[in-house]
């Protein structure tokens, strides 16, 4: 009759790390060199499929749908001009101060999608004194809602009720040859 | 007359030394899950020019293939070749055509050079990365986008650093 050991819960077992610790000691260098610690994106960008066609759609005829036109002048005040056939609705929204007047441009901007929820492009005509990065912040400001906010449409090819949470993905510089 | 015996510590030489390698295993799971978030999984990678601090953006677009152009508060620049010298907050006189203000020639002729030249796709359909200052005016960037279309590059994409 042999001895029975017992085992007692002071008894520890050794896990060995070793193998591990190799494998994340090749890892570490290979995406430390690979790694950007700056993180780099792009305005102008891939956009669900229903919003590109309706964007392309809105290409195609461009007199049926509202056109909107977005100006910034030297004291950095907002013009939303919406012309949609013959009328032509101005809004002005004033500086805050010396800054842009972003969140009052953004609330415009949501107003003019519930009324036009077709329209996916407007133009932007920047003053030239404007800083790049203001001119971002407009991009910024003019593709989505601060709020949220969701639009639904008619997608043109199924005839049913599309939702997105897009304002105007798509810019187009007016002033570019002024 | 003896001579008295050094001390020496006995040792056990079948003894081994156990490092316990828990702690920096702890250390290097931490730097991993970091470097694994930071991972570019982007096709295109551009290595941001150390004097040009670019704009932020909500923008979550990644980057796309297309003619990189670094515009900083120095200079206009394609690759490593110097295309116009930036003063103040307009292009120096001696860049821009006489005629027209708003044309850089050296660009013009140096896109329609690539355009000629390149077989990237991208490139040829008219794709330009736009890598400018963010202190710019928008003036200088219109002087660009201006001569940019007319040498028939018209989809400028702007790149940013994501907030």
């Amino acid at each position: 009759m042999g001895i029975k050991k017992f085992r007692t819960h002071y008894e520890e077992f050794e896990l060995d790390l070793t193998p591990l610790l190799a494998i994340i000691m090749k890892l570490v260098p290979v995406l430390v060199i690979s790694s950007s610690f700056l993180q780099l994106t792009q305005i102008e960008t891939d956009l669900p499929q229903v919003v590109k066609q309706q964007i392309e759609n809105q290409k195609l005829n461009p007199e049926k749908m509202a056109k909107i036109k977005i100006l910034v002048d030297d004291s950095k005040n907002f013009s939303v001009v919406v012309t949609k056939g013959d009328a032509t609705d101005t809004s002005k929204i004033p500086a805050n101060g010396a800054n842009l007047n972003l969140a009052g441009l953004n609330a415009k901007l949501v107003e003019i999608k519930k009324k036009n929820p077709e329209v996916f492009k407007i133009e932007l005509a920047p003053n030239d004194a404007m800083s790049y990065s203001e001119v971002v912040t407009i991009l910024d400001g003019s593709r989505k809602s601060s709020n949220n906010d969701e639009f639904t449409f008619m997608d043109p090819k199924t005839g049913k009720e599309v939702k997105t949470d897009f304002l105007f993905p798509e810019v187009v510089f007016n002033n570019i040859f002024q | 007359m003896s001579r008295r015996k050094r001390y020496s510590p006995e040792i056990n030489k079948k003894t081994g030394i156990m490092v316990n390698v828990t702690s920096l295993t702890d250390m290097f799971t931490v730097i991993l899950v970091f470097l694994l978030q930071t991972y570019n999984t982007s096709e295109v990678q551009i290595e941001a020019p150390a004097d040009i601090r670019m704009p932020t953006s909500q923008s979550e677009g990644v980057l796309t293939q297309g003619l990189e152009m670094t515009l900083s508060k120095e200079s206009l620049t394609i690759g490593k070749e110097i295309l116009a010298q930036v003063k103040g907050t307009d292009f120096a006189a001696s860049d821009k055509d006489p005629k027209d203000p708003n044309f850089i020639p050296a660009l013009f002729k140096s896109l329609e050079k690539t355009s000629k030249e390149t077989t990237v796709k991208a490139v040829k359909d008219g794709q330009i990365l736009l890598i400018a200052d963010r202190e710019l005016p928008y003036a200088v960037i219109k002087k660009v986008m201006y001569t940019a279309s007319m040498a028939g590059f018209p989809q400028i994409k702007l790149i940013t650093s994501s907030q």
